[in-house]
């Protein structure tokens, strides 16, 4: 889990081209949108077709997923999530 | 980020014809039997009672004030009756073209090769477009490529067009929804992956992402999400045009393909303005060729018509020859 989420931040990081950004700078419980990384609707554009290419998650729905965009967390727990299933 | 300032949602923004299948068919059958220049006339009187009834006349006199600048009473009723007719024709001629009357259309695209020469790179191609001219006689000039065209954000829920299509037994058409979710992405990059098209509306964001950008004397939001998808696929992406020339003729315009990768996240606003501001740079020359068949009837800039030229865009989005 732990693991898992700093790799999110190193990805998150490479896709979005955070420059100056560490991962270790990023909160685990600091929410990604509106506040804390404040991303925007196209990072979530990136972030969508990022968790598909790396993780193979095809998010259908973004309100039915938007708990997993909460935090490095929430995103983590949502992936581990997946591959149980 | 502008919203556009229109509080409820516009009937030409869902994309949806006025009188619905019935009102298709109607012309169809007029088409089959009295031909295609008494359809033409059929559709006087509509563009007559339209041009004072339609809610969209503000819109299209405000369009009208910045294309052809500030003339007499008369002529700005004339020209919006001018403007609703050219639309009339339009679906009369897209519907003709659905139901296989190619033979009253000649079509030419010489420009035809920007496209082929993106596809050639095998990474798929996305297709930039507006509500100009006919995007159904568009479509016939690319079904000779021989590639699938999936199409987002056209007349979205129309599901005559729709069944039209597969009416016409043309399966290299898909259409997919368009609903302002970045998990709209998904279908879209799946088709690039598989070396198709995606064409997409460049003149209307529906709620996804969208830039500002100087337009016709003045300032509007585009749409930006296909720069991204375009970067996020490493797929190349051509702005194509086309226009109803006289007699019927359907002429093709394409720009040369960009290849829009996104930069540092602190520099992509700009990067994705300048996108939108190419694409508004286009949009305006092809419209100088004939105003009157831009059919986005809808409040379309962020402020009223100004009296001073806007100034052009700095820097352009990168062309293939910076890769």
């Amino acid at each position: 889990m732990e693991s898992l989420a700093n790799e999110l931040k190193v990805r998150i990081i490479k896709t979005l081209q955070l420059e100056g950004v560490q991962p270790e700078q990023i909160d685990d419980d600091a929410p990604l949108f509106g506040a804390g990384l404040d991303l925007d609707s196209i990072d979530a554009l990136e972030l969508v077709a990022m968790l598909e290419n790396s993780y193979g998650i095809v998010i259908k729905d973004l309100e039915a997923g938007r708990p997993a965009f909460q935090s490095i967390r929430a995103l983590a727990s949502f992936i581990q999530a997946k591959r149980a299933a | 980020m502008a919203e556009n300032p229109s509080k409820t949602p516009h009937w030409s923004g869902t994309g949806k014809l006025r009188g619905g299948r019935s009102g298709i068919w109607f012309f169809i059958t007029v088409l089959r039997v009295l031909g295609l220049r008494v359809t033409y006339l059929l559709i006087v009187p509509v563009a007559v009672y339209f041009s004072f009834m339609s809610p969209d006349v503000a819109a299209t006199m405000d369009y009208h004030r910045r294309v052809f600048g500030n003339v007499p009473w008369w002529k700005r009723r004339w020209l919006v009756f001018r403007h609703f007719l050219s639309f009339g024709r339009a679906i009369i001629d897209r519907t003709a073209i659905l139901a296989g009357k190619q033979k009253y259309f000649s079509f030419s695209f010489e420009e035809e090769h920007h496209v082929h020469k993106a596809l050639g790179l095998g990474r798929g191609a996305l297709l930039v477009t507006a509500h100009v001219g006919n995007w159904e006689a568009a479509g016939q000039l690319l079904t000779h490529l021989d590639v699938p065209i999936n199409v987002t954000g056209f007349d979205n829920e129309s599901a005559d067009i729709r069944a039209l299509l597969s009416q016409s037994s043309r399966a290299k058409f898909r259409l997919l929804p368009l609903t302002g979710s970045p998990a709209d992405a998904i279908p879209l990059l799946a088709a690039l992956r598989r070396g198709e098209i995606v064409a997409m509306l460049g003149d209307r964001a529906y709620g996804s992402p969208s830039k500002e950008a100087p337009f016709l004397n003045g300032t509007a939001s585009f749409p930006i999400g296909a720069y991204v998808l375009a970067s996020i696929a490493n797929a190349p992406l051509v702005t194509v045009f086309n226009l109803r020339e006289p007699g019927g003729h359907y002429r093709f315009f394409g720009f040369p393909a960009q290849f829009p990768k996104m930069p540092a996240h602190h520099l992509r606003d700009d990067y994705l303005k300048n996108c939108a501001a190419t694409f508004a740079q286009n949009l305006e020359s092809t419209l100088k060729r004939d105003p009157l068949q831009w059919y986005n009837f809808f409040p379309f800039w962020n402020e009223p018509a100004a009296p001073t030229i806007p100034k052009p865009a700095s820097e352009l989005c990168p062309n293939p020859s910076s890769r």
